[in-house]
């Protein structure tokens, strides 16, 4: 393998991916603990929703601090380390060039892994910072502000490495994405851990952060991931540059203005300006769907294609779900019903769950079949994946909304607080179901990830007689 | 798997390609629709575009919070202010500019900013009729007096205002009932409704 | 787009004038703000949490109890009601004058308002701050104040969390959150919002045994139970008098006993802190008459 432009020609995806394997297993692997223990956290948390005396006497797993922790779990343990995992893929097939400094980005994934385990374990402590979204102790947010430097290091030093000059449209997402990320996270984790801002100016910190990190640091990379993926996968071209370029600047300036909702107790200006411009999120959105929405998939005999494809098309659709209800509530007669029901909830978990959890997971099985070669097992294990995570994803974002319309209707209706919240308990056990499953499809996508390491380290010491004979050496193509 | 995947796919998928389509005109209507309802949200409930860090929901300018504080003792201010907008607004306008040429102003003027508020309780007790010279501009018109339809205190609330808004940058001295009451007793002799003239108010001392 | 230096540059644009207008300007606009002195009561508002209530906030933040309770109370609007404070020694003459105020009264309606002192007038309950200061003026032109007579016009907030639910008497502004260190504003009412309860729920056992198992307080509350807060002990000499009082199912073994931590203590302390009914001037409470 090499990384000479003048070898670049040869270089196909599957050499590309092969380069890097060992930053694509450690970070997805790392990712997709952090989701089993997300999902496990959460299952728990749900489940004291309707059972509210279970672990009662235990200060570790109050409800609040199991929902911060699997928050923390998903946000930087799983969906932060899977995205950049994704973005280095990308960085490398979009650009022709070799994975570089991929050893480094499995270092560091350890590093980040360490720091997010300080963090969850941390906020089950009780040491959580009490701001919602940044919740992680400082000592944990050091360890992850240095990992990070090793993280998107070899992302920017391949992307500078590339052979293909031209900039394909998913590179300008990734690339603003990583930029956007070290500046929110960086900049908030000093202004929460360091230099303390007074009272509500916590409040735009968080919500500045929290809206940012999904919208200009998570969305981007499922963006870039969509914008790169469909049009693979069905052979033929994005038809338009000049809607994917609007989409790209109008989530740059749309974006990260969101978080802030109309009667937070800052100046009335900060709420109705981040409420208004939040609306405007359908623009970049209706923007990609006019570009890539109407690609169909071609014909494949490659498993893995389909069920990237099906993840893919999940995200698409929860996307542009998420912009239109976005829109929509930020109407002032919609947001003064839902704001504070478990409809912000259910938006949330569609933006997380529904859109970047499903295209992360259809990035890693662009990625991982092709570091080792897949059984037919895995093939069967990737198709099952796909049910469970979009049956658990559906029905939790399902009965959260469902929560949140019954908990609005009561409320209109004048009746009794408790009743209110009472009157939803029903669906907090389907959300507990829907809990379950996406627990469920962390579990097998780690056992995925497993065997796909245990292969590759097979691959990688074929020669040795203490692995055994019969396995085939992964890099072929070079 | 590696060594059986479809080749076209492969190169297909390898090197993705951008076409050269515009824009489609609907995504700019959406864009604009929406841009034009969140500069309304941000008109009624952010203040009214004025960013004013004094400003949190549902409130939407200073000045409506002003009229919110509870009233304690203003001299009645407040008070006068209402009946402003009742009796003389019509002529003199909200902002006390009066109409150049043909009501005279308030806001700035010699005869209401005097020293003393003996001269303006008449006019407006009587009314006034004639030519007149305002802040330097001359006028000629007739006010009716007021002097059956307000009470003391009421006069001396309108005035009050009138000679102390703050927001025409009038700082005269305000204006009590006994003033008014005053200036009243003086006149008994005078029919009501017989309006004054420049000379004959000019003929008063001021007080 | 393959100008590596322009998509930087403009990224970082980007970002920038958010982080500017989300983050920068409003830090800067209050930056300065200062507690208040109440001229009635010559104290300041707000006041730096101390002692024990201190130390609550800090059980309330370990726990994350902002996951399911938020701290900000949601104002609608306002309005204005009028009430007849003093009907004054001559009633024909006010009956006449209420007359005046609205067109729809017959003349017996009006005769009865004229003797209903201290009650709102019917059809004048809300009212704009225009349709408030014209009736003033009116009323104020009918001389019958001379007799005495006086109307008030009370100012009262609206909106759910103020009127249907008694969360609070006015909109949350940022002088209430001065030393809230950290925020907790919350984003979740899984609970009812806590910004005033320690008006609204003071009993300091009261909220021990709703913390201890919340449905003996609330029927049908989904709030766990915090029991790790408390301590099951042995009765010493003599049973503590801070012990909860409990039964049935809930009551310990003979001879045990149900104690509060000191971090169920200060938790209650906290919450009793937890006040806001100050007037301030970007958020009025109550006009006075």
């Amino acid at each position: 393998m090499s990384s000479q432009p003048a070898n670049a020609k040869s270089l196909t995806t599957d050499t590309i991916t092969v380069s890097g394997r060992w930053a694509f297993l450690g970070l997805l692997g790392g990712a997709a603990c952090w989701l089993a223990v997300a999902g496990v956290l959460g299952l728990i948390a749900s489940i004291k929703m309707h059972s509210p005396t279970l672990l009662a006497d235990s200060a570790w797993f109050s409800y609040g601090r199991l929902k911060a922790a699997a928050g923390g779990a998903f946000n930087f343990g799983f969906a932060t380390q899977a995205a950049i995992a994704i973005a280095l893929w990308l960085a490398a097939v979009l650009g022709r060039t070799t994975v570089k400094l991929p050893l480094l980005g499995a270092a560091a994934s350890k590093a980040w892994n360490l720091g997010v385990v300080l963090g969850v374990a941390g906020i089950l402590y009780g040491d959580g910072t009490g701001i919602e979204g940044l919740e992680f102790p400082r000592y944990a947010v050091g360890v992850l502000l240095f990992a990070f430097i090793g993280l998107a290091l070899p992302v920017f030093v391949t992307f500078h490495n590339r052979t293909v000059r031209e900039l394909y449209p998913s590179l300008w997402f990734v690339i603003a994405g990583l930029f956007w990320f070290a500046w929110l996270f960086s900049a908030t984790s000093l202004l929460v851990h360091f230099w303390p801002v007074r009272g509500v100016l916590q409040a735009a910190v968080q919500g500045w952060f929290t809206n940012g990190f999904v919208v200009v640091w998570l969305f981007p990379i499922a963006i870039a991931l969509l914008l790169y993926l469909r049009p693979a996968l069905s052979g033929v071209s994005i038809p338009s540059r000049a809607t994917v370029l609007l989409a790209f600047w109008s989530l740059a300036f749309i974006g990260p203005w969101g978080g802030i909702a109309t009667g937070t107790p800052l100046p009335a200006w900060v709420g109705a300006l981040s409420t208004s411009m939040s609306s405007l999120i359908v623009i970049p959105i209706f923007a990609l769907c006019s570009s890539v929405g109407g690609l169909k998939p071609a014909r494949s005999a490659d498993p893995f294609a389909a069920i990237s494809w099906k993840f893919a098309d999940f995200s698409f659709l929860a996307l542009v779900l998420f912009g239109v209800l976005t829109a929509i509530n930020s109407f002032t007669a919609v947001y003064r019903l839902t704001q504070f029901t478990f409809v912000t909830a259910a938006l949330q978990s569609l933006a997380l769950y529904g859109v970047v959890l499903t295209a992360l997971l259809a990035g890693a099985f662009q990625i991982l079949p092709k570091i080792a070669p897949p059984s037919a097992m895995c093939a069967r294990v990737g198709g099952l994946l796909l049910w469970v995570s979009r049956c658990g994803i559906a029905l939790l974002i399902l009965s959260l909304l469902l929560a949140g319309l019954q908990q609005v209707l009561a409320l209109a209706s004048a009746a009794s607080f408790a009743d209110a919240t009472t009157a939803s308990k029903m669906w907090f056990r389907m959300s507990t179901m829907g809990e379950l499953l996406i627990a469920l499809s962390g579990l097998m996508f780690l056992a995925y990830v497993c065997s796909t390491t245990f292969r590759a380290l097979k691959a990688e010491y074929a020669s040795c007689a203490w692995c055994g004979a019969g396995a085939k050496p992964a890099e072929v193509a070079s | 798997m590696n060594q059986q995947d479809q080749p076209t796919n492969e190169v297909k998928a390898t090197q993705p390609s951008v076409g050269r389509l515009a824009v489609p005109v609907w995504i700019f209507i959406v864009a604009l629709l929406l841009g034009y309802r969140g500069c309304v949200h941000v008109d009624q409930a952010g203040g009214a575009f004025a960013f004013d860090a004094r400003i949190y929901g549902p409130y939407r300018t200073p000045k409506e919070l002003e009229n919110l504080q509870p009233t304690g003792d203003d001299g009645g201010y407040k008070k006068g202010e209402a009946q402003y907008q009742i009796y003389c607004a019509g002529c003199h306008q909200a902002g006390g500019g009066g109409t150049p040429g043909v009501f005279p102003p308030l806001a700035g003027s010699d005869w209401v900013l005097a020293e003393g508020p003996n001269r303006i309780i008449r006019v407006v007790l009587y009314g006034l009729a004639g030519p007149v010279t305002v802040a330097g501009k001359s006028f000629n018109n007739s006010m009716p007096g007021l002097g059956e339809a307000l009470t003391d205190e009421q006069i001396a609330q309108v005035l009050t205002y009138v000679r102390g808004s703050k927001d025409w940058g009038n700082k005269a001295t305000p204006v009590t009932a006994a003033q008014v009451k005053a200036a009243r007793d003086a006149e008994k002799a005078r029919p009501s409704g017989k309006q004054f003239s420049q000379p004959e108010i000019d003929a008063i001392a001021v007080q | 787009m393959n100008n590596g230096p322009f998509l930087f540059l403009g990224s970082f644009v980007a970002l920038l004038l958010s982080w500017l207008g989300l983050v920068v300007v409003p830090q800067v606009q209050l930056r300065d703000l200062q507690p208040v002195k109440n001229d009635t009561t010559g104290k300041y508002y707000p006041l730096q949490r101390l002692g024990l209530a201190r130390q609550g906030a800090e059980v309330y933040r370990a726990n994350a109890c902002y996951t399911c309770h938020s701290q900000q109370v949601r104002q609608e609007g306002y309005r204005f009601r009028a009430v007849l404070e003093k009907v004054g020694t001559n009633e024909t003459e006010l009956a006449t004058a209420l007359m005046k105020l609205n067109p729809r009264w017959q003349q017996s309606d009006a005769e009865l308002f004229a003797q209903a002192e201290g009650e709102a007038l019917t059809d004048m309950e809300h009212l704009t701050l225009q349709q408030k200061a014209s009736l003033e003026a009116r009323f104020d032109s009918t001389k019958v104040s001379e007799y005495g007579a006086k109307l008030r016009f009370d100012f009262i907030p609206t909106g759910a969390d103020i009127e249907v639910r008694k969360w609070g008497v006015r909109a949350s502004v940022a002088a209430d959150y001065l030393y809230d260190d950290p925020l907790m504003l919350g984003s979740q009412r899984i609970g009812p919002d806590l910004s005033n309860v320690g008006n609204r729920w003071p009993e300091a056992g009261w909220q021990l045994h709703h913390l201890y198992h919340p449905r003996t307080k609330v029927e049908g509350s989904t709030m766990p139970d915090y029991r790790f807060l408390f301590e099951k002990r042995r009765i010493g000499a003599a049973p503590s008098p801070a012990a909860l009082q409990l039964t049935g199912d809930l009551a310990p073994a003979d001879g045990w006993e149900i104690v509060p931590t000191a971090d169920a203590l200060a938790l209650v302390a906290y919450l009793q802190s937890l006040k806001v009914t100050e007037a301030l001037f970007e958020a009025p409470t109550t006009v006075a008459p």
